[in-house]
């Protein structure tokens, strides 16, 4: 019974939108079978497919970017003391602002496009990447490491066999929810800065009080969150054979 | 390493940190990167400053009223789903869609639907912050053992006392860290709507933004900061006067 019921709440509430949809004025609300259609009308004429496109690639520079300094900074200072106390109270500082208050700063530097966008993007996913990251490397169980010193085990076997499996965990989780965070950051950077893409798209169905239009984007960017999210849980369960168990 | 090591360490971290800001912002100049210095000096006028502390004042209302209504509606949601599996069927895919979903996408719409008022930012507030309240909540009540429950029940207690004396003490550490949590996305989905319809701390932000000086802007990044430590640490405060117990077992810190 619980297999099916995920299925059957997604069916219900897709009904239910669709019902409010249908009872409320289309400038308020508009049914799911409006933004599907919404949709598929944007996916023959290009305008879709290119916008999804060009925001996944601003996303994946942005994010491949964060991810590149993010991972290994936090190892380093989840690994070396020094690091860590020298780093961890300007870092708490500077994580416990908003990355979004950056953006009139990231425009008065970058400017209103591409490099700006991927600045926001890179703030918004790197903190949560690195703070992940430090944490996940500062709590590699101590002991793991003395049995692989007490059977004198060279360098190289020690970083193969003890900490790249017990890193992959946490490495796996700072990339999901370094994700879902560069998803966000690109929408918002397409909507706050000139609007691009993906939040161009929604910007005009909003101009044009296109409820339809705003609900089957809003769906698109969920999607791309959920597929994203999934695929990396995917892979993590691919690598990770042994934490199943 | 001693403690008199680490807390040196950490002022040189600080000290480093703001001495490379204040070369860097004399050379590059209060267009581009104001200086520390600058930046204290407009965080006394700041101070001083009656109407822009009352809009500061103002717009931290909302984040935390919407924050209260995430917990609200968050924390028995994530109990259910954390102690029923039919609930958790239910609800758990809509959860983690939304979960996923950025709030800003969403903000458009609320425009439309809400206009721009004082509840607007409410929405934005909930519709971020609550689904982290959940999950969180979620987590602690799976960990919950049925084998605690059945000693409850052995003892011949109720159904509240049950969920008084047993769930509620063993969830507390995860109500605390779902709240932290929420917490944050609230403040910074105050920020962001804000920023959207140019009111409050995000019309205050865009105002700065606008002018030739990178000083106020940078201020006002400093004010935030403050907010936001201040109210994780009045809610670490809040629990330790709720549940001074769960303070002594760490687990707190960590989460």
């Amino acid at each position: 019974m619980t297999a099916v019921l995920p299925a059957l709440s997604i069916v219900f509430g897709l009904l239910l939108w669709e019902l409010i949809g249908l009872s409320t004025p289309p400038v308020v609300f508009a049914p799911a079978s409006a933004a599907f259609s919404f949709l598929v009308q944007q996916t023959i004429n290009g305008a879709l497919p290119i916008a999804i496109a060009q925001s996944l690639m601003t996303l994946a520079a942005g994010y491949l970017l964060a991810a590149a300094v993010a991972l290994p900074l936090g190892f380093l200072m989840g690994r070396v003391a020094w690091v860590h106390e020298l780093l961890q109270p300007v870092l708490t500082a500077i994580y416990a602002i908003p990355p979004v208050a950056f953006i009139p700063f990231v425009i008065i530097w970058f400017g209103l496009f591409t490099q700006s966008r991927l600045a926001i993007i890179v703030l918004m996913c790197f903190f949560e990447m690195l703070v992940i990251t430090m944490t996940g490397a500062r709590s590699i169980d101590r002991r793991l490491l003395d049995v692989a010193r007490s059977f004198q085990a060279p360098r190289r076997r020690v970083w193969s066999a003890v900490f790249v499996p017990a890193s992959l965990p946490f490495l796996f989780t700072a990339l999901r929810i370094g994700f879902v965070r560069a998803v966000a950051g690109t929408i918002t950077a397409e909507l706050l800065l000139s609007p691009a893409n993906l939040g161009k798209l929604l910007l005009d169905s909003a101009a044009r009080f296109n409820t339809a239009g705003i609900l089957g984007i809003i769906a698109t960017v969920a999607i791309i969150g959920l597929i994203g999210q999934r695929a990396l849980r995917w892979l993590e369960r691919r690598v990770l054979r042994w934490e199943r168990a | 390493m001693s403690p008199i090591q680490r807390i040196t360490l950490r002022l040189l971290g600080v000290a480093l940190f703001l001495v490379a800001w204040e070369i860097i912002g004399r050379s590059l100049g209060d267009a581009l990167m104001a200086p520390p210095s600058a930046v204290a000096q407009d965080l006394v006028t700041l101070a001083g400053d009656a109407e822009a502390q009352m809009t500061i004042w103002q717009s931290i209302a909302p984040a935390l009223v919407g924050f209260a209504i995430s917990c609200i509606i968050g924390m028995p949601l994530g109990a259910a789903m954390g102690r029923s599996p039919a609930w958790n069927a239910l609800v758990h895919p809509w959860v983690s869609t939304f979960v996923v979903t950025s709030v800003a996408a969403i903000v458009p719409i609320l425009i439309l639907m809400l206009g721009t008022g004082w509840w607007f930012v409410v929405v934005v507030v909930v519709l971020s912050s609550v689904w982290y309240v959940t999950l969180t909540t979620y987590q602690g009540a799976q960990r919950i053992e049925q084998r605690w429950l059945n000693v409850g029940r052995s003892f011949g207690a109720s159904r509240l006392q049950a969920f008084r004396t047993i769930m509620l003490p063993a969830l507390f550490p995860y109500l605390l860290a779902g709240a932290r949590i929420g917490l944050v996305h609230a403040i910074r989905s105050m920020v962001l709507a804000q920023l959207f319809i140019m009111t409050g701390i995000g019309g205050l932000l865009q105002q700065a933004g606008m002018d030739v000086s990178t000083t106020r802007l940078l201020a006002l990044l400093v004010v935030i900061m403050l907010i936001a430590l201040l109210a994780s640490h009045g809610l670490g405060r809040l629990a330790h006067w709720l549940a001074p117990w769960h303070a002594a077992s760490g687990l707190m810190e960590r989460t």
